[in-house]
């Protein structure tokens, strides 16, 4: 004992001075301003949380909101140094500008962010060695109105890096959403970045959620889910199975080995009332059924697919976002369909989803955002929990979610 | 090293002013004592670190070494009155279990093929033990009729080792990965699910180093002794990326000794 007090003591006398740091993120985002909901359509939508892979922040505005002068607030990692661009507009502002275009920025400095124009902010580490720039833009958003049917025909889609080809690992495909009714053109996400953790070398096909070409129903491409053992690193987090998924959302990947139901953030703000979902599938269970120690359960897998609609905020004005731990029981939800009596078949077998409402729609808070809307597809019904059959696919193709108005 | 050598200098000092009333011919090698065995049984602790340490750990917040045994046999030849050479044979267990809070510090984890790398912040756990042979090549000097110190360079044969570990959260609740650069995706670890890693097979099979021990006769036939092995090749080969540094062995033993 005294001999580990003596060596423990020396090892903390010879602890170094501390480095400087390294990171240079911005992890929230606030629109200073009084009465945010002159600006948004939710008064939380003012302050916005960043996750660490995100870097272009698009706001959505409430119609006619005027965005000349906004006071903006970073939160950054500390000891960084915030800059802000000096007006410079390049021919491509998805590209970060080179540096000499970047000027100090101050916390609540106003910022200029009229006729959609896109703004940028660099963020240089403590050590000066790493930097980040994100762009920052606002868009008016209008509630289309009337009874609209968005078609889902899982045709959009690209490498994360366009630059690279299905030979390279590391990369994993991500979809687009085309449909003017669409939440947001970046609504489809799936659980693909978290994959990627536990499986480096896996390439752009080897992932859970892939497009499969020339294979949808109309010889175009369609969507297809994949439940997959998730090897080594992922039998170390417990997690031996990643379920091919697929929803309207976000997915939080600094989660995804913490909390995993929590790394899945359902529904985005939806101005309409959907009422059905129709679409194709085909789906083959998985020999062997796993609990999530791997112990192989007697047991047939089920793919799943929903479609809910939410209040997204609460009687304290408080953001409501459904995760994967409340998707289908949180008492905010409104509207639910969901599959059933899905059979194992290698035929393309149309399914139809009644979207059934436990209340009235408030249809004010509608035009206003005032509910989320999500779609979820997923290969194992239990993945979620990482229970469910390897090997289990689940193929969807020309989906429509009819809305009453 | 060099403040470690002022050190054992001052002992030496101490040692021989402490003891002069012993005599040589009590004590010293006669005619019986010109070649012989010791004997040795010790108690052994220590641990296996980059030295020195590097910026990255920011705090040792615990540190306990298992109980390590050392039990060998040492030859050795006087070749004039203080001076002498000895060669050695000891068998020893040692291992120890450290949990450190770290910032920023490099590492990567291959398993089947696949990698997470990155640099992390939060709490490392390691736990290593490593059982073998060391065989040491010695020069002794009689510092006094009692006193004996021998110094000269080991070799070291693993039979079996381990060192395996978690990072997870630090009380702060602060624990993450940055995947391959500090401005990487950044991917929460908890202790309820800890990322867990086991270099077992990475290791090396052997070490070279220095060992230095003190010998004092206690009795006729027995030496108090504090032996120090200071390896001087990292346990892990020049091409093992999984951690940023090189990590040393660094093992005392202080045991009694039987002289033949």
């Amino acid at each position: 004992m005294f001999a580990s007090l003596v060596v423990a003591g020396l090892a903390t006398s010879c602890i170094g001075d501390e480095l400087p740091n390294t990171e240079c993120d911005i992890e929230v985002v606030t629109i200073s301003v009084d009465n945010p909901q002159a600006l948004f359509y939710h008064d939380y939508d003012a302050t916005r949380p960043l996750s660490s892979v995100e870097t272009d922040i698009v706001y959505q505005l409430r119609a006619g909101a005027v965005v000349t002068e906004l006071p903006v607030n970073l939160t950054i990692t500390e000891a960084s140094t915030p800059y802000v661009d000096d007006g410079t507009i390049a021919d491509d502002m998805t590209q970060p500008l080179s540096a000499e275009h970047f000027k100090p920025f101050v916390n609540g400095s106003k910022v200029d962010f009229s006729d959609g124009r896109t703004r940028q902010f660099r963020i240089v580490s403590e050590d000066g060695a790493w930097s980040r720039t994100y762009s920052v833009r606002f868009e008016q958003r209008y509630a289309t109105l009337g009874a609209c049917t968005l078609d889902i025909d899982f045709e959009n889609f690209a490498l994360n890096d366009p630059s690279k080809t299905d030979r390279d690992a590391g990369f994993y495909y991500v979809w687009k959403a085309l449909d003017p009714n669409a939440v947001s053109e970046d609504q489809w996400v799936c659980g693909n970045p978290g994959f990627k953790l536990s499986k480096s070398s896996a390439k752009p096909m080897d992932y859970p959620t892939v497009p499969a070409v020339g294979e949808g129903v109309d010889g175009g491409a369609c969507l297809k889910l994949e439940t997959m053992d998730t090897g080594a690193f992922g039998r170390m987090v417990n997690m031996r199975i990643a379920a091919g998924n697929f929803f309207i959302g976000t997915f939080d990947v600094a989660n995804a080995l913490k909390d995993a139901l929590a790394a899945t953030r359902f529904g985005l703000p939806f101005a309409h009332k959907p009422v059905k979902m129709t679409g194709y599938y085909k789906f083959k269970a998985g020999e062997r059924f796993q609990d999530k120690k791997g112990n192989a359960v007697d047991r047939i897998d089920q793919p799943d697919a929903y479609c809910i609609l939410y209040r997204n905020t609460d009687a304290e004005g408080k953001r409501v976002l459904l995760n994967g731990a409340d998707v289908l029981t949180n008492p905010n939800i409104v509207g639910l369909g969901r599959i059933a009596g899905t059979i194992e078949t290698d035929e393309w077998t149309p399914f139809e989803i009644p979207v059934v409402y436990t209340e009235e729609i408030d249809d004010e808070l509608l035009a206003n955002f005032g509910y989320s809307m999500t779609i979820c597809f997923s290969s194992s019904i239990e993945g979620a929990y990482f229970e469910g059959a390897p090997g289990s696919t689940f193929y969807v193709d020309k989906v429509k979610l009819e809305c009453e108005y | 090293m060099k403040r470690l050598a002022i050190f054992f200098i001052h002992c030496s000092l101490l040692i021989s002013g402490a003891t002069a009333q012993d005599s040589w011919t009590e004590w010293g090698p006669n005619g019986k004592e010109q070649a012989g065995v010791i004997v040795r049984a010790g108690y052994t602790i220590g641990g296996t670190t980059p030295m020195p340490l590097p910026n990255e750990v920011r705090r040792i917040v615990g540190f306990s070494p298992k109980g390590g045994a050392t039990v060998g046999m040492d030859v050795y030849k006087m070749l004039s009155k203080r001076w002498g050479i000895a060669i050695g044979t000891h068998l020893f267990y040692e291992g120890f279990h450290t949990c450190a809070d770290v910032k920023n510090y490099g590492m990567s984890l291959t398993q089947e093929g696949n990698t997470m790398s990155g640099y992390f912040t939060g709490r490392d756990v390691t736990d290593t033990d490593m059982w073998g042979v060391t065989l040491p090549v010695l020069a002794t000097f009689r510092i006094s009729p009692r006193w004996n110190v021998s110094l000269g360079p080991y070799f070291s044969a693993y039979f079996k080792k381990s060192f395996s570990g978690e990072v997870y959260d630090n009380k702060e609740g602060i624990g993450y990965l940055r995947v391959d650069t500090p401005t990487g995706e950044k991917v929460n670890m908890t202790s309820e699910n800890p990322a867990t890693y086991d270099f077992e097979d990475e290791m090396d099979n052997w070490n070279v180093g220095v060992e230095v021990t003190f010998d004092w006769k206690a009795m006729k036939h027995m030496n108090v002794f504090a032996m120090l092995d200071w390896g001087l090749t990292s346990v892990f080969p020049s091409n093992f990326e999984a951690l940023q540094f090189r990590m040393y062995p660094i093992y005392g033993t202080l045991g009694v000794a039987y002289r033949y």
